[in-house]
């Protein structure tokens, strides 16, 4: 079967050495001479020592050691009884393609957390400055979409009433002053229309000492102190305006509908109510 | 996190020898080679040359350099040199390329190191940019490297000679069962050589030139045939520089003591191993690895001295570093062949 195992053997013959004298010289056991010449590769504990055995007999014997361990080479290891070439090769290029997949794999996933990771940190920075400026302006804002919700809501009602007077609308705009005039206006308008006559704003103290001017109508009626556990009530027809050096210590009612407090403690802030609620 | 330095970092195992490192890089092999010298300014401590470059100027260098081996051996005789020899390596290896995911190394000792010496060999590593540093024993990395059956329950004997230090061990079960290592090695021969030179010639020859002596026509083991070598050195008589031709014969006979130091080392190691496996032993014979089995005549006169059977490992030179990359490649496979496998960072 094997060639450099008939080789080995017609060597020895041809110098006329026994495996017993062999032995004694190259200091291998006598089975492992044999294995070798009859090419029997598993007899041998481990490649290392097949590849010495063969090296160290090889040139006892006097033949060219490198060819022979060319061949051995080239045999490689012996093959196992049930070894499919075929199989072998599919299954080795299965894998180096698995290999080489799953390493482009990892990568795309390590781009795509990292890419998340950055997009994070960047939403993070940005989301945060906006908030700060929310947080500024956060009670007087809502507390106004609230005011404009309930304005609609009455408007609404009071369209369906049959409001038919807007030739009233630009008379009231000057009166109203800032806020939201295209808004306000057609809740001045329906003043007279509306069941509830004139504007009522009850101002509860709450928290601490706090200055508040009251102007009714255009006139200043109140400037002052509210305690807490004050509370303080004004009327007028159209406008209330109400100025408060605290806003966060008020609780403030308007035409009997609780508003809360318009904003944070030492928060100056003024404030137009009209008879819709604002 | 880990695994995901893993697919970065670059593993390396480093044979830091006393003659030669060499570095063995994870799935690319050996990749650095050179000799274990480093030439330094003497005056500002500053590394002038590392590796082959800094081996030229070895007996060749003006006043204020000088070019120094590191290791002395096989241990750390300097440790600042060491490290940096170590950095220069490791960034050799990785290709001048900042590395942001710092490499885990495995760095062979000989087997009989003081725990000093190994803290040493370990502290240096770690300096000199690893992340981790793993030691192993030489002879078990030489025994890895070459290819023997070193898990199994029967016992392999690996002769290793290296430039410092000859390491002999029977290994069974991944384990080291008895071992010696004498520090008697290729430096040793290349010394006996130089002083064989100057006592029967006058003549003053370097280490470069006796190495080269050793290499050529050295031989353990007497031959028919006589080679002859021009040797150039000083002639201590004169002072002048002279040419010589000696012979092989006369190698021999200046080589003979190193040699049998290492023969005895192998005896002794014989002697304390256990029956069981000495019996292996005898049945395979001894597997030889190193630079300093590389020397003619070494193995025959081995198997004579012993009764064995001894071959020479293919490419003793990088048993080690092949050693300490397969234990690399599997370093959780083989952890256990390692020294104290503590991870310090």
């Amino acid at each position: 079967m094997s060639t450099i195992g008939e080789s080995l053997r017609n060597a020895r013959k041809a110098r006329g050495i026994s495996l017993e004298q062999a032995e004694e010289d190259t200091k291998i056991r006598k089975r492992y001479l044999q294995a070798l010449e009859e090419g029997d590769y598993d007899a041998i504990p481990g490649r290392v020592y097949a590849k010495g055995f063969l090296r160290n007999y090889a040139r006892f014997l006097g033949l060219n050691e490198e060819e022979i361990m060319l061949e051995y080479k080239l045999l490689g290891t012996p093959a196992r009884d049930n070894f499919n070439k075929e199989n072998f090769e599919n299954t080795l290029s299965k894998r180096k393609l698995n290999r080489s997949g799953r390493k482009t794999y990892m990568i795309t996933v390590i781009v795509a957390v990292l890419a998340v990771i950055t997009l994070g940190v960047y939403g993070y920075i940005f989301s945060n400055k906006p908030e700060v400026d929310k947080e500024g302006g956060k009670g007087p804002g809502t507390e106004q979409t609230d005011n404009e919700n309930k304005l609609n809501d009455q408007n609404q009602g009071q369209n369906q009433n049959g409001a038919g007077e807007p030739g009233t609308e630009p008379g009231n705009v000057p009166e109203n002053g800032g806020g939201s005039p295209a808004n306000e206006s057609p809740g001045g308008s329906d003043t007279p229309v509306h069941d509830q006559a004139g504007v009522k704003v009850v101002l509860d103290g709450i928290a601490e000492k706090c200055w508040a001017r009251v102007t009714v109508d255009g006139t200043v009626i109140f400037e002052g102190d509210i305690n807490p556990g004050d509370s303080k009530s004004f009327a007028g027809e159209s406008l209330i305006r109400v100025r408060l050096g605290s806003a966060g210590a008020v609780e403030v009612t308007v035409n009997g509908e609780k508003v809360g407090v318009l904003g944070r403690m030492g928060e100056v802030i003024t404030r137009d109510f009209t008879p819709a609620g604002n | 996190m880990l695994g995901l330095f893993g697919i970065f970092s670059k593993d390396m195992g480093i044979d830091l020898g006393t003659a030669n490192s060499s570095v063995y890089m994870k799935g690319k092999g050996i990749i650095v080679n050179e000799p274990s010298v480093v030439a330094i300014q003497r005056d500002s401590g500053q590394v002038l040359a590392v590796g082959e470059e800094a081996k030229q100027m070895i007996g060749r260098t003006p006043g204020n350099i000088v070019a120094i081996r590191p290791m002395k051996d096989g241990v750390i005789a300097d440790f600042d040199t060491t490290q940096s020899m170590l950095r220069y390596f490791i960034t050799k290896a990785l290709k001048k390329r900042p590395y942001l995911i710092r490499p885990r190394v495995v760095v062979c000792v000989p087997s009989g190191v003081t725990a000093v010496e190994e803290r040493a060999v370990r502290e240096a590593t770690l300096q000199a940019g690893a992340r981790e540093a793993y030691l192993i024993e030489e002879p078990m990395a030489a025994a890895i490297g070459a290819g023997l059956p070193v898990h199994e329950p029967t016992g392999n004997m690996i002769v290793d000679i290296g430039g410092g230090t000859s390491e002999v061990a029977v290994i069974s079960l991944g384990g080291i069962v008895t071992s010696r290592s004498i520090r008697v090695a290729g430096d040793e021969m290349d010394e006996a050589i130089m002083q064989h030179i100057k006592r029967t010639y006058n003549l003053m020859v370097g280490e470069r030139t006796s190495e080269e002596i050793k290499i050529q026509i050295g031989t353990a083991y007497p031959d028919k045939e006589v080679e002859k070598y021009e040797v150039r050195g000083r002639d201590l008589l004169s002072g002048l520089p002279k040419t010589v031709s000696i012979t092989s014969e006369e190698v021999y006979k200046a080589l003979s003591e190193p040699v049998s130091s290492i023969l005895e080392a192998i005896k002794v190691t014989l002697e304390k191993t256990p029956p069981e496996l000495a019996a292996d032993v005898m049945d395979r014979g001894i597997i030889m690895a190193g630079g300093g089995s590389l020397l003619k005549g070494l193995d025959r006169l081995v198997s004579e001295e012993t009764g064995m059977p001894v071959y020479v490992a293919d490419e003793p030179l990088f048993c080690v570093a092949f050693g300490t990359g397969k234990v690399l490649e599997n370093l959780d496979v083989l952890k256990k062949v390692l020294i104290n496998p503590k991870k310090i960072s």
